[in-house]
């Protein structure tokens, strides 16, 4: 088995909440890896902690009112991300690892070229002239397919349309060439022809590259087109972990099942209304309660006496060892799996 | 001071306490309301407010001496003490007793002129917004030239050519040369329903009111003497600030609570109706999405 | 942005245009003639006779009003009874004066009020953003001519850090003809300009910190961090660009409170600037000064404005290329 770049071991970023109503836990004991050149694809519904376990990888939780707890681990080409001083964390940021983020429209500088932007990083991190920077951002521009991309450079952010911006950020987030691309629901402020676009232009690069890429989602459908392994959060917690075939063949936990049986399929009516899972009930609770036992309990057509007293560990379903795990009790009573009445 | 005055002293701040207290219960009722008492300049700033108001107002009781009273002419700029708290100014007044009743027409002249500005910038702001076309363009123009013409400019002008004007005029135009500002922003809240911008507008014809009555006052063109205002106040001591600094001292420091507490008040309720603002409270700690 | 540039200048100067306007019916609204006080017996017959016919008070008024725009346009003002020469003279001689002293009060203004505004947004919430806040709020509220009288008195009398006004040492440098009088002129320009400076500084450092405050939180600024970059650039580059396109607007704001202001520091401080030289000409109800002083002060604030609005359109590229492709 090949070493992984990126280890994330019971990763706890917790918010204190003002007025006192109490801690939020965010992301309350998260644990998975990235493998070199994969892509790994983590889901869930929005309060599920999977943008702040993003943004727990390069520390750029806000602090305070946020924290990440003692015992988190974050490890990266061997080395734990969450004791580096600020200088070496600057050194990975932007460099090894870089980001982009949900909104292009607000995520760049609206007072800067877009091509200085693109550039900048290459100026702090390779210590390249402003000349060979530049010359750098025109092609990167020309590599995330804009046209004209000598005219484009001197361009500002608000001269561009969003999906034209999203490429503007891929080009500034891959121009030190990352060997990890953190990307936080890419496509999701995007139209739809644009989505497919951009993801396969992330595709495409991610091959041209050779890079490892951690793709944030709400959309199975976007996991399943691009996705090698799935991870599915719920919680603060993650809930499974597979290959993406298997966890479309086969998902286990009822969460998932919720959320596959939710996404609009062409043999049958669509079912999701926008930004809801229809066929969950119930809502995810707020991060300051979760519920006792298992988290998903409330909402779980199957859960018995068991799943509210004790809270199921991340537990191994078989198939090729260590690559299928699902925190639910069904596995060991796989005969409850008749939702109630 | 005697004893009486020092226990109506005593007595005004209990009230400026009840009336802050008394209003907080109130305006609690509302989210806006608790969000304005969550600010921490909102209590102080009320406070200094009422404690003026009714140290105005129950004047004749915690002022030992009245307003325009001699006491020795023959021995003036007395340093303050417990018989005269705040010293005596260079015409033989107590300070403090002055401060007090200058509290009547300090106040006074901020409360008519902010209500002036704001009655008149409000009108002409919603017409502005409302009619739009060719009227809320005229009135905008007029608005530009207003606001070109520096305000003390447009005073000493008049105070130069009328020669005397009454106090009431003065306060007048105090009022009326402060509504441009506001009107401008009424006018976008017409096109925008933005409240906070209003508060905005208000505090500084409030604030903008009492500085430029000091300041008028100051040059000898405000407030006529020897009514105690408290811009007449520090005019009245300044040329003894050497000997005596405690007569121009005091009443300048007065204006500057007022005018801070004014502000910190404006702060605090600009912040309660900010909607932006209104949304944090509800929203969970941290953007867990 | 050429054609931008020509309708915001035209609008200025109709500006300008309305305040003389006003101007002139209001000299004629006041009761007597503009250029007859009853204090002015000292003019003689001669003097009146000439004005009369300089300004046309033998004319109608919509001749008068014609006349009294010629005169303004070739900078004519008219003449001053109690100094007895032309009122563009005197004024000349005092703006240099008014301008070297808001010109200073405007930088310690903008470099202490930034500086303020940039450490309380960073600070925000901590110990030293809650003092300076107050403190700077305290400030804001004071009378500037009263903050003038209490350094004056700190620094001018009991310490003897200052001198205690005027413009130079009477003595030693009646005239500003050596470096040590230019030293000089300095070290008497200190106090005014630190009390018009630190007035404003407390309020540019309050729009400064909302500003701040408000960009910091936006997602650009997560963007910057993300790519590696220091705090300091971050906070002074990324975020600092963007907040300080509000506080241009305040630089607009600047210019009625530095003119306004120095009316009552030029008092305060003996500064012989145009400020001092209105408040004396009201005293002696010499009104063609007090009216010229209110028609270059307008003239000022319009310009300050103009100088703002472009400032604007320079640091802001989403206005910049709106006004250059319109």
């Amino acid at each position: 088995m090949t070493e992984p770049l990126l280890r994330v071991r019971d990763l706890k970023t917790y918010f204190v909440t003002e007025h006192g109503s109490g801690t939020a836990r965010a992301v309350d004991g998260v644990t998975f890896d990235v493998l070199p050149g994969e892509t790994l694809g983590i889901v869930g519904e929005s309060g599920c902690g999977k943008t702040v376990t993003s943004l727990s990888i390069l520390r750029l939780i806000p602090e305070p009112p946020g924290h990440i707890l003692p015992g988190s681990f974050i490890e990266f080409e061997g080395r734990n991300l969450l004791t580096l001083d600020p200088r070496e964390l600057r050194a990975i940021r932007g460099n090894r690892i870089a980001m982009i983020f949900q909104e292009p429209m607000t995520s760049l500088n609206p007072v800067f070229t877009v091509g200085d932007q693109i550039a900048e990083a290459a100026i702090v991190h390779h210590q390249v002239s402003r000349r060979a920077a530049r010359s750098r951002a025109i092609e990167m521009l020309r590599l995330v397919g804009i046209p004209d991309p000598d005219e484009r450079v001197d361009h500002y952010p608000h001269q561009m349309s969003g999906g034209m911006r999203q490429r503007v950020m891929i080009a500034m987030a891959l121009v030190c060439r990352p060997q990890l691309l953190i990307a936080d629901e890419p496509t999701t402020a995007l139209d739809v022809t644009i989505q497919a676009q951009i993801l396969e232009l992330i595709d495409r690069l991610q091959a041209e590259l050779g890079m490892a890429v951690l793709l944030i989602t709400h959309d199975l459908g976007i996991v399943a087109g691009s996705a090698d392994r799935v991870v599915v959060m719920y919680a603060g917690q993650v809930v499974e972990q597979a290959p993406t075939a298997t966890l479309f063949a086969r998902p286990l936990h009822p969460y998932t099942e919720g959320l596959l049986a939710s996404v609009p399929r062409l043999d049958a009516p669509p079912a999701r209304a926008r930004g809801r899972l229809r066929s969950i009930p119930g809502q995810v609770p707020a991060a300051t309660a979760w519920p006792e036992g298992c988290r998903f309990h409330p909402r779980c057509p199957y859960a018995w006496d068991r799943c509210r007293a004790e809270e199921p560990p991340l537990l191994d379903a078989g198939g090729e060892p260590g690559t299928h795990a699902v925190r639910c009790w069904l596995l060991t009573d796989p005969r409850r799996r008749t939702p109630h009445p | 001071m005697n004893v009486g005055n020092w226990l109506a002293l005593g007595g005004a701040a209990i009230v400026a306490l009840a009336a802050v207290a008394a209003l907080r219960r109130r305006i609690t009722a509302t989210a806006s309301g608790r969000r304005f008492f969550r600010h921490p300049t909102a209590v102080p700033g009320l406070f200094v407010l009422a404690f003026f108001v009714t140290i105005a107002i129950a004047a004749p009781v915690v002022a030992p001496y009245p307003p325009y009273f001699q006491i020795d002419i023959t021995n003036p700029d007395l340093p303050p003490s417990t018989q005269f708290l705040l010293g005596t100014d260079p015409y033989s007044r107590d300070v403090w007793s002055r401060l007090v009743y200058g509290a009547r027409v300090s106040l006074g002249i901020g409360a008519v002129a902010m209500l002036v500005a704001a009655t008149i910038g409000t009108a002409v702001g919603a017409v502005a917004g409302y009619f739009r076309r060719w009227v809320d363009t005229a009135l905008m123009r007029l608005v530009d030239v207003g606001l070109a013409m520096p305000r003390i400019f447009v005073l000493l002008m008049a105070v130069a050519l009328w020669e005397h004007i009454a106090l009431w005029v003065l306060v007048l135009l105090i009022g009326l040369t402060g509504w441009f500002g506001t009107s401008r922003l009424v006018r976008a809240e017409v096109l925008s329903l933005r409240e906070r911008d209003f508060v905005v507008a208000a505090r500084a014809a409030g604030a903008g009111s009492v500085l430029l009555e000091a300041g008028l006052s100051f040059l000898g063109l405000g407030v006529p003497p020897p009514a105690p205002s408290w811009g007449n106040m520090i005019a009245d001591g300044w040329h003894k600030m050497t000997v005596a600094w405690w007569a121009s001292t005091f009443p300048g420091l007065a204006i500057s609570l007022v005018v801070m507490a004014f502000n910190a008040l404006g702060d605090a309720l600009r912040d309660a109706l900010d909607p932006r603002r209104a949304g944090e409270e509800g929203g969970e700690g941290g953007g867990a999405a | 942005m050429a054609t931008w540039l020509v309708r915001r200048l035209a609008a200025s100067i109709a500006i300008v245009f309305a305040v003389v306007t006003i101007t002139f019916f209001v000299i004629h609204a006041a009761p007597g003639s503009p250029f007859l006080p009853a204090e002015s017996q000292h003019l003689t017959p001669e003097t009146l006779r000439r004005l009369s016919t300089e300004f046309g008070l033998d004319r109608s008024l919509p001749e008068q009003y014609l006349l009294f725009l010629r005169n303004v346009v070739r900078g004519n003002l008219g003449q001053s009874f109690a100094l007895r020469r032309p009122v563009a003279d005197a004024l000349a001689d005092a703006i240099p004066n008014t301008f070297t002293l808001a010109l200073a009060a405007l930088i310690i203004d903008f470099a202490l009020g930034l500086a303020l505004g940039i450490y309380q947004a960073v600070r925000a919430g901590r110990v030293g953003d809650v003092v300076s806040g107050n403190g700077a709020l305290l400030v804001n509220s004071m009378p500037v001519f009263w903050l003038g009288l209490v350094l004056l008195l700190v620094f001018g009398q009991w310490l003897r850090w200052a001198p205690v006004g005027g413009l130079s040492n009477p003595v030693l440098c009646p005239r500003l003809d050596s470096p040590a009088c230019g030293l000089d002129f300095l070290w008497h320009l200190t106090l005014p300009a630190l009390t018009l400076g630190l007035v404003g500084a407390a309020s540019t450092a309050r729009y400064q910190r909302a500003a701040m405050l408000e960009v910091i939180r936006q997602d650009f600024v997560r963007t910057a961090r993300a790519k590696g970059l220091r705090e300091r650039r971050v906070l002074l580059v990324h975020a600092l660009r963007n907040a300080l396109l509000p506080v241009i607007t305040l630089f607009g704001l600047a210019f009625p409170f530095l003119f306004t202001g120095a009316v009552l520091v030029e008092t305060v401080f003996a500064w012989p600037g145009m400020g001092r030289l209105a408040v004396n000409a009201i005293f002696q109800r010499d009104y063609p000064v007090v009216t010229g002083a209110a028609l270059l002060t307008s003239a000022m604030v319009v310009l300050g404005n103009l100088i703002a609005d472009v400032l604007y359109a320079v640091a802001d590229p989403r206005i910049r290329v709106r006004s250059e492709t319109a």
